[in-house]
């Protein structure tokens, strides 16, 4: 207890330079804290909306389609989904799950084709899923007619501009059936939506499941894509479907959103380099502004240190009274830079800042910093024990002084 | 070696390097230092003092020689040993007090009992009765920058003597203080060994603190000149 004294009573020592320390590890931890939740929530903005947007949590395939080419359209497609969805929608932790058809096809103003990818939709599940992210739900809504009307169609943006087409519009959409003939509808233009990029949008449509069913000439759907309440609860829930839906005789294939979200997995890898790096510099700037008071300190105090000894104290135990000493720089410091990075980022998030896009994308993004209390935690437990080494390593030489030499120091 | 000797010198020489330049601090020092002893070592400035005490203290090493602590050669110890000697058998007074600044008067005197885990209502009894054999009980609360230079050797003594230990040595400990303070701190060392039989060794160079010691060995160029047991019934009553 009466090292836990010094250490504590050695900081009011110098106070100036205690300050000084705590200013580096505030400004520097605080920094990071800021930096870090910024591209924290950039990884959680963009994997929550990949997964409202595209993936799901959790896909459903027929059990075939990854073990085998489809020679024909929907060849592995799902043709039981209406009761695998009834199976798994009553199971805990799971919202929805709505059906999916890729199709792709030419579509048509009747003086211009274009090629273009789709999706064969639920609206109405659609929107509840897309309810946080993504496409705006006036326009999911213009999927979903009053008067039961299926023959409708939402155009990407570029494709629409390519076509010179605007809602209210008809167009024609072409595409091959499951047995291989043509076909073609007349669609009506319900809306248009911005995707996630310029040539996505140039060639993307969506249409109702029904649309697309009657277009490939199939009751197949593509997938199941299932959404959870919470993205942590996708593991568990994954070996729940598989082994619920097995036990109950049905071929299928799993896949959770991971296997699926390539660009999120790059994008989250690309930030963890950065706040990685900036990580490394930030506590190595720390280790050195602490490290420089503390050699300070302790050369002052190397009489101190050779009457410690002295007096019986080992060197061992002299070390852990500075490594608490710099430890309790570090924790006090760190404390001071969360509350300034909570009241920062706090502060930031409710000005509502929208960034510009970044390259290859339509829309801006906010400048919003998401606080992450265990990495808070992970910060704070890293600063102590940076600036507690910088201080056990700057003693230790002190120590390692022949005991007369130390107490003759000047 | 004899029986009742706490720590024995033989045959010590101590160089220090200053360069290429060899000093020759102490030369083919031999000494005992009895149980109970309450002895000076004087001479002038650079005679060699403070490293025969360094030596005796377990805190600097003879270049040759030999240091026997209650019949153990510490030359031949480990480290852990020696640290174990410093902290269980031997106290110091320092010349300039070296008390620990961030800790009270109280928790100075403290110190050296928990290093040696001792019990803290046994520790508590302890610090407060020796505070109160050196006139400091009032102070305990007291930081050291709040004391007389007086005061502050007091606490050192105190320090010293806190965990009865074999021997306590003590460097010049009148060398800061004036005289007053300086006869008070010596009055008590005195009256601890008297009252406690506790064994010191003091070093000075100033002939009227002599006259407090029973036995002086006078040093001069790193060699013991001669050794004078001075004690006489009643001389030395304050």
């Amino acid at each position: 207890m009466v090292f836990l004294k010094m250490g504590f009573r050695s900081l009011f020592r110098q106070k100036r330079r205690t300050l000084i320390s705590l200013l580096v590890i505030t400004l520097g931890m605080g920094s990071l804290l800021l930096a870090t939740g910024h591209s924290r929530f950039i990884g959680w903005g963009l994997r929550e909306s990949t997964i409202h947007s595209e993936t799901g949590h959790i896909q459903i395939f027929h059990g075939l389609f990854f073990e085998r080419e489809e020679e024909t359209i929907l060849q592995y497609g799902l043709e039981d989904h209406e009761k695998i969805r009834s199976e798994i929608s009553s199971l805990q932790d799971v919202r929805l799950a709505l059906a999916r058809i890729d199709l792709m096809g030419l579509i048509s103003n009747g003086e211009k084709s274009v090629a273009c990818i789709g999706t064969g939709v639920e609206p109405h599940l659609e929107k509840k899923m897309r309810s946080l992210f993504g496409i705006s739900s006036d326009v999911m809504d213009a999927l979903i007619s009053p008067e039961g009307e299926k023959e409708l169609i939402l155009l990407g943006n570029g494709l629409a501009r390519s076509l010179g087409a605007s809602a209210g519009d008809f167009v024609t959409l072409m595409t091959t059936t499951a047995d291989g003939a043509l076909n073609a509808l007349d669609l009506k233009v319900a809306g248009i939506f911005e995707g996630f990029s310029p040539e996505y949008d140039a060639r993307a449509m969506m249409t109702p499941l029904e649309t697309a069913q009657f277009l490939l000439g199939t009751d197949k759907v593509k997938k199941l894509v299932v959404l959870l309440d919470k993205t942590e609860k996708t593991d568990p829930v994954f070996l729940k479907i598989s082994d619920h839906l097995k036990e109950r005789g049905f071929s299928v294939a799993l896949r959770k959103w991971t296997d699926e979200a390539s660009y999120y997995q790059k994008v989250k890898q690309f930030y963890s380099q950065i706040t990685g790096f900036l990580s490394l510099v930030l506590f190595i700037i720390v280790f050195f502004s602490t490290s420089n008071t503390v050699v300070m300190a302790v050369v002052e105090r190397t009489t101190e240190i050779g009457t410690m000894l002295s007096l019986g104290t080992s060197r061992w135990q002299t070390l852990k009274t500075f490594f608490f000493e710099g430890s309790l720089v570090g924790l006090v410091g760190g404390v001071f830079s969360m509350l300034f990075s909570y009241t920062l980022s706090s502060l930031v998030n409710s000005f509502n800042i929208v960034l510009p896009p970044p390259p290859g994308l339509t829309s801006g993004y906010p400048l919003l910093i998401r606080n992450e209390w265990d990495f808070y935690i992970q910060v704070l437990l890293a600063v102590v024990l940076v600036t507690g080494a910088s201080s056990f390593f700057s003693a230790l030489r002190a120590t390692r002084m022949k005991i007369v030499d130390a107490l003759g120091h000047v | 070696m004899k029986k009742n000797a706490v720590v024995r010198v033989v045959d010590a020489n101590r160089q220090y390097w200053l360069g290429k330049v060899s000093i020759s601090a102490l030369k083919k020092v031999s000494l005992s230092v009895d149980l109970h002893d309450f002895m000076v070592v004087a001479g002038p400035s650079g005679s060699g003092k403070t490293t025969l005490l360094n030596l005796m203290g377990l805190i600097d090493k003879p270049t040759t020689g030999e240091v026997w602590f209650e019949g153990e050669n510490t030359s031949t110890r480990s480290l852990d040993r020696l640290h174990a000697f410093r902290r269980d058998k031997i106290g110091y007074v320092f010349q300039n007090f070296n008390l620990i600044p961030v800790l009270s008067v109280y928790e100075n005197v403290e110190y050296p009992l928990i290093l040696n885990k001792v019990p803290l209502k046994k520790r508590k009894k302890r610090v407060n009765d020796v505070l109160g054999q050196v006139g400091l009980y009032d102070r305990r609360k007291h930081r050291p920058r709040e004391l007389s230079g007086g005061e502050r050797q007091r606490v050192s003594l105190a320090r010293a003597v806190i965990k009865n230990p074999a021997l306590v040595l003590a460097d010049e400990p009148t060398a800061n203080l004036d005289s007053k303070s300086g006869m008070e701190v010596l009055k008590m060392m005195k009256k601890l060994h008297e009252d406690d039989g506790t064994t010191f060794v003091f070093s000075t160079h100033d002939p009227h603190i002599m006259e407090i010691a029973e036995r002086v060995v006078f040093l001069r160029d790193g060699e013991i000149e001669g050794e004078s047991e001075v004690r006489k019934e009643g001389r030395w009553s304050f």
